[in-house]
């Protein structure tokens, strides 16, 4: 996509696909040194390609650098240089990724979770990476294959999943308000 | 039979009787709800601004606490909502359903039935704006800070420890003359020799303050803008109203004293559906312009970025025909 | 009063939540300007503008494999000559 458009000419050499797939391994936990080594940078280096890749976007009227953005975090893993990349502390559940990657009602529970988690005072990253092992990259990279697929679901499956994940969400916030002695106004009745 | 198709005798008079009692009932006790549940969202709010101040103090610079702090605030505004929701469906839906169906639609009984109905679900719409109004209220008096001296701590602070950056090979002072967003290579003056610079947590959060100084500095025109929005509505919805009261012959003939007033008002609503966007084009156009005073290095970005922004906002523009 | 007392030890697990959680990725630290390690990991020699950033002069040592363009701060013409 885009071959000759100036807007997706690489920053000394670094590529938008080698600037998505490092932050999705940023998230991930990946150290920044790390990184650099793979794409054969040095830290400023990056950091001057990173802000004029902020840059585009943000000139970028059509969202056109954004949304392909959006595609190539999805597909970190398959980047040459950047691929096997994992963070320090290990790689994580990988049961657990592979399920959220596969099972759609899977990834709205946690999606559900996530923002009731959020809506509670909590980190709901931190929730998802402290019970199932699963880091914030790897939720993202996910959520974004999921969001690829919705473009070819039909209104009905799209609502349905809608559905499950607002239960969820429901569920959660009870559990997670019962943790903390309830919600402010649990025993106003009508 | 008949038992919904109150006339004039004594036993229907006393079923209809029933009929409002019951409805009345169900409508004070949501009142009575409404009013519990308003007490728990003052003790909410006053909590909230009564302790917002020292989770900020203890925060991290990316403010970290306070936005979980925030977000629980506004998911028990949430959970408050939600019991509403499902006290209008759980308790007063049913039983319009059950009446509606059983009463004629031209009936005295209906029409009573229908306002009801009507009534809650406005109590409930007008309890919701109130509580996303006090929010709301209640988020920008614990976030209002004045930008002006944060600003010019932060860049008092980078130059000041910019004084005791020296060159790691020849130890010179790198006398450091700009504000570097990110790290960046810097060359000594005496040896030449190429250092990575790295402008701490000062430099890296500069940009960000920038743009809230500038947005502070520039609120007046959205200020300003958001205002004529709303007068243009107002002003649309005082003319809908007159037209209803216009005669035939004066709907047809577009003549008339009301008429008159309804041409005066839709001047001054153009007026005012014009000014709107011209205000926001300002708005926008000020932020970058202040951005660029403070940070003059970006200009060429900014001046690309706000094109690109105003293409966006230009694109939901719209006027409205009011076919006078 | 107890009504309220109940009500304010609300706030108070509230903000107990809020301010003990860890968050994601941990605390934003506060570093102050510096300059980090930016000689040759190979022969110990600094880097003279004139030789540009992506090699060492002395023992030719890659410090960056790709090839600059035009940045914010760093330019085509920091790309070293050899
Ligand atoms: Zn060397």
């Amino acid at each position: 996509m885009g071959q000759n458009n100036p807007l997706f000419e690489p920053i000394h050499g670094i590529s938008l696909y080698d600037y998505s797939a490092a932050n999705a391994k940023i998230a991930n936990g990946v150290a920044v040194d790390i990184i650099c080594s793979a794409l054969g940078v040095e830290v400023p280096v990056w950091e001057d390609a990173s802000q004029g890749w902020v840059q585009r976007m943000q000139e970028d009227a059509d969202f056109i650098v954004i949304s392909e953005m959006g595609t190539l975090f999805g597909q970190a893993d398959q980047h040459p240089k950047l691929g096997h990349l994992q963070p320090e502390a290990g790689a994580g559940n990988e049961q657990n990724l592979q399920r959220l990657a596969g099972d759609r009602y899977f990834y709205e529970e946690l999606n559900g979770a996530r923002t009731a988690a959020y809506e509670a005072g909590l980190d709901g990253a931190r929730w998802i990476q402290d019970n199932y092992g699963i880091s914030l990259g790897d939720f993202q990279q996910v959520a974004m294959q999921w969001m690829e697929q919705q473009k070819f679901e039909s209104s009905e499956e799209t609502t349905e999943y809608v559905n499950y994940m607002d239960g969820k969400r429901q569920e959660y916030a009870k559990r997670f308000a019962d943790e903390n002695g309830g919600n402010i106004a649990d025993d106003v009745e009508f | 039979m008949g038992l919904f198709n109150w006339g004039q005798s004594q036993e229907d008079k006393q079923q209809l009787a029933t009929f409002k009692s019951e409805l009345d009932a169900l409508e004070n006790r949501l009142d009575t709800f409404l009013a519990k549940l308003d007490e728990r969202v003052d003790v909410l709010l006053s909590g909230f601004i009564e302790e917002a101040p020292s989770v900020m103090a203890e925060d991290d610079r990316f403010g970290q606490a306070y936005y979980r702090f925030s977000s629980a605030m506004n998911g028990q505004a949430g959970n408050m909502r939600e019991k509403l929701r499902e006290v209008l469906e759980k308790q007063i839906e049913p039983v319009y359903y059950r009446y509606s169906d059983t009463f004629s639609v031209e009936s005295e009984a209906y029409s009573i039935l229908r306002e009801w109905r009507h009534r809650c679900a406005r109590k409930a719409d007008e309890w919701e704006e109130q509580l996303r109004h006090r929010v709301d209220e209640a988020t920008e008096q614990v976030e209002r800070k004045d930008y002006e001296p944060v600003f010019e701590q932060m860049m008092n602070t980078y130059w000041q420890q910019c004084q005791s950056v020296n060159c790691r090979q020849c130890g010179a002072n790198l006398n450091i003359k700009q504000v570097y967003y990110y790290s960046a290579y810097v060359t000594c003056a005496y040896c030449q020799t190429q250092n990575i610079f790295e402008p701490g947590a000062m430099g890296r959060d500069i940009e960000h303050t920038a743009r809230k100084l500038a947005e502070q500095r520039s609120k007046h025109f959205m200020d300003a803008h958001l205002e004529r929005k709303n007068e243009e509505r107002s002003l649309y919805e005082q003319m809908h109203e007159l037209q209803l009261t216009l005669s035939t012959q004066e709907f047809m003939t577009k003549s008339g004293p009301v008429y008159e007033q309804i041409r005066l008002l839709e001047s001054k609503r153009i007026q005012a559906e014009n000014e709107a966007p011209e205000l926001l084009d300002k708005y926008y156009r000020n932020i970058f312009d202040e951005l660029t005073k403070l940070l003059p290095d970006l200009e060429e970005h900014h001046e690309k970025f706000f094109k690109s922004l105003q293409a966006n906002y230009q694109r939901y523009e719209s006027k409205r025909s009011t076919n006078l | 009063m107890q009504e309220e007392n109940k009500k304010l030890s609300f706030i108070e697990r509230m903000k107990q939540r809020a301010v003990s959680q860890q968050t994601y990725g941990g605390q934003a630290e506060n570093t102050e300007a510096n300059t980090g390690e930016a000689a040759c990991l190979n022969c110990g020699a600094g880097r003279a503008k004139q030789d540009g950033l992506t090699h060492c002069a002395y023992c030719g040592h890659a410090f960056i494999t790709t090839t600059l363009t035009d940045g914010s701060y760093i330019k085509k013409s920091d790309n070293s000559n050899s």
